[in-house]
């Protein structure tokens, strides 16, 4: 496991990341002008961490992909595990009230992948004796 | 930031805008259901609902089934649980949010598309833009506004499944590609049925491309994965849609050449097949092995959208919402070829004529406008306060009004309820004849038959036994809530005389109490179910 690939992840894309929810933010505010700011501000914030977030990290198994490629894949798969792990959790373990914090789950989910990720990178080896 | 990803946000702006901005009036939060104009739709918002109240779907609210207790919860559930989840993050309401998931996953799934077609040629990816934008217009609209949202969703998920396949050549692939056959599943079964039709697709041309046999059968294993993840993920409401859906509906041979039954759909004139034909032998004559997957994709769904001829019936019309994005390929292809000596000489051509062709269908052909839906605050009001206020067990009677043929948004009163029947209603009206007893109809999700589990795997219906109790002659005076018309429409004035007449005539009984009352309608309680009510009378 190597847990330095969850660090550089997060350190070289969380600038991107804040963007796009600032960006979602804004985009959400120009479409829907007539709803009052903090309607927008619960509607943005509540998706990107239902979805944005969570996406971020389980595509982050895949380096291959642009970063965009992995937001928009990301929000996608999101919606499917949020909505298949919320029906199986709600239906025996946990009321759907109580999955506030599914989503983090899926980013821990997403952050065990990426550190269990084979390593693409040769390693070191020692000169030969 | 990169001049791409400007473009992309203001795409992703212009989406919002044309689409959900415009459909719900700009607003996210509503004061009640807002732009919903079929049952269907009102089906949908009621069962999130319900889920919501209980806090998980194990079974369908009763007053959705015709009050009948322990049926099963059917229906594929992601749409749901998305919409609840989210309602309980955001504190917005759930029949806003269910109603704004599609939409947003749908213009996600646009972009992926849009992505897709860009790591093939990025001036084919401008020049497809324009058509992407009919999506939000017309017919296409109608299964956002009459109520095909699961099958909405189950498309999105379809989208990124295409734009997902090549990661099947990818470590952990296969994992997306289980997770979106999954959502397949469990948003909208037909979906996943047009999901291996995408993926033999895929096959065959994966077959086509490859040189050799070691390469070509390299997408077995992955492939076999993928199939396996999928059974353990969704196994569950596999089982469910195997056994009730196909059980209620099992496939057979319809040959329906037209949208009988579905409502509008996409359908595309004669000329635009020709130029789709010249799009695709042109791709197949110039492309030759370098055909591209998003093109194969294209044809593809092309294909699906005509699959009504050999009975794949109403399934193939859903398809169809979304040809305005994946044929939009086959056209952007056609405008490059047409156009690609300007093209390749002037940077950003493509995307100028993007531009222009993306104002003049904006201009032209964009035609959607918020429109309130069958909804009003009145009636809302009126259901949520017998939700509200009225026991769990209380039975409801709605008198006749036309708005009431979409009968799903009676549900909203989460209450066991009847609703008279336009004929004999109207009929008793004409002769202004006051009556305790009207013929009415006991409305419900009849859906796969009502239901219930009898083992692990096996399930029983009710609608042999129930079918036949819809429509029956109901006694006004044995229900605990009488809900009259009396306000709204003026082309309907001599209709709320009427039951105005009618509840002027109970209320006459002091066990019978008017509890609530807007510009719409009243709301009389009665406290003494099987008393006598109502003397028959004259209006």
């Amino acid at each position: 496991m190597n847990y330095n690939n969850i660090t550089e992840m997060i350190k070289k894309e969380i600038l991107s990341v804040a963007l796009v929810i600032l960006g979602t933010i804004i985009v959400t505010y120009i479409t829907f002008y007539n709803e009052p700011f903090t309607g927008i501000l619960r509607a943005s914030l509540s998706f990107a961490w239902l979805f944005i977030l969570p996406g971020w990290f389980i595509t982050g198994y895949f380096e291959k992909l642009t970063f965009t490629a992995r937001i928009l894949l990301g929000i996608m798969l999101s919606g499917a595990l949020v909505g298949i792990f919320s029906y199986y959790l709600g239906l025996w373990i946990l009321p759907i009230s109580k999955q506030i914090l599914l989503p983090l789950a899926l980013i821990l989910l997403g952050a065990f992948a990426i550190a269990a990720r084979p390593s693409t990178a040769t390693e070191y080896q020692l000169p030969s004796i | 930031m990169k001049m791409h990803h400007i473009f992309l946000w203001v795409f992703l702006a212009v989406l919002l805008y044309i689409g959900p901005g415009t459909t719900f009036d700009h607003r996210i939060a509503h004061d009640f259901p807002f732009g919903l104009l079929a049952s269907d739709a009102f089906q949908h918002q009621i069962r999130a609902e319900f889920i919501k109240d209980q806090d998980h779907y194990r079974i369908e609210a009763p007053y959705t089934v015709t009050g009948e207790e322990g049926i099963i919860g059917y229906y594929q559930p992601i749409l749901y649980h998305l919409s609840v989840l989210w309602h309980h993050v955001s504190g917005l309401p759930v029949y806003d949010l269910e109603y704004l998931v599609i939409f947003v996953f749908a213009i996600i799934s646009i972009m992926l598309i849009y992505d897709l077609i860009r790591h093939w040629n990025q001036n084919i990816a401008y020049l497809s833009i324009p058509f992407m934008l009919l999506f939000f217009s017309g017919n296409s609209l109608i299964g956002f506004r009459w109520g095909h949202w699961p099958a909405m969703l189950a498309g999105a998920f379809l989208l990124t499944l295409i734009w997902a396949l090549p990661l099947l050549f990818e470590k952990g692939g296969f994992v997306v590609i289980a997770i979106l056959m999954s959502s397949l599943i469990m948003s909208h079964g037909s979906e996943f049925v047009f999901g291996i039709f995408i993926i033999l697709a895929f096959v065959a041309w994966h077959f086509y491309h490859s040189t050799t046999w070691k390469e070509r059968a390299g997408i077995t294993k992955p492939l076999i994965f993928a199939v396996l993840l999928t059974l353990l993920i969704a196994g569950y409401s596999f089982i469910i849609l195997q056994k009730v859906w196909l059980a209620a509906y099992p496939y057979e041979f319809k040959f329906l050449p037209k949208d009988e039954g579905f409502g509008p759909t996409v359908n595309l004139l004669w000329w635009m097949l020709v130029i789709l034909f010249a799009a695709i032998i042109l791709g197949l004559t110039t492309l030759k092995k370098k055909i591209p997957w998003p093109f194969v994709a294209s044809v593809a769904f092309l294909v699906f959208g005509y699959l009504n001829i050999v009975g794949f019936g109403v399934r193939a019309f859903t398809m169809r919402f979304w040809w305005p994005i994946m044929l939009s390929i086959l056209a952007g292809f056609l405008l490059y070829f047409v156009t690609q000596y300007f093209t390749k000489r002037f940077a950003f051509f493509s995307l100028w004529i993007c531009i222009l062709v993306s104002g003049f269908i904006l201009g032209v052909y964009w035609n959607n406008v918020p429109i309130q839906g069958l909804m009003d605050k009145e009636h809302w009001d009126t259901f949520t306060y017998v939700a509200q206020n009225t026991p769990e067990n209380a039975k409801v009677f709605f008198l006749y009004n036309p708005l009431y043929q979409q009968d799903a948004l009676l549900r909203n009163v989460k209450r066991f309820h009847v609703r008279a029947n336009e004929a004999d209603f109207v009929g008793k009206l004409k002769n202004g004849t006051v009556s305790r007893y009207y013929e009415a109809k006991k409305p419900g999700d009849w859906g796969p038959g009502l239901p219930f589990r009898t083992g692990p795997f096996s399930f029983d219906t009710r609608w042999e036994e129930l079918w036949n109790t819809r429509n029956t002659v109901q006694d006004l005076c044995a229900y605990d809530v009488v809900i009259l018309d009396i306000g709204g429409d003026p082309q309907l004035q001599t209709l709320y005389q009427y039951q105005a007449a009618i509840g002027q005539a109970m209320i006459q009984h002091p066990w019978i109490q008017p509890v609530y009352n807007n510009k719409a309608n009243v709301v009389l309680l009665n406290s003494k179910p099987g008393e006598e009510c109502i003397a028959e009378a004259a209006a």
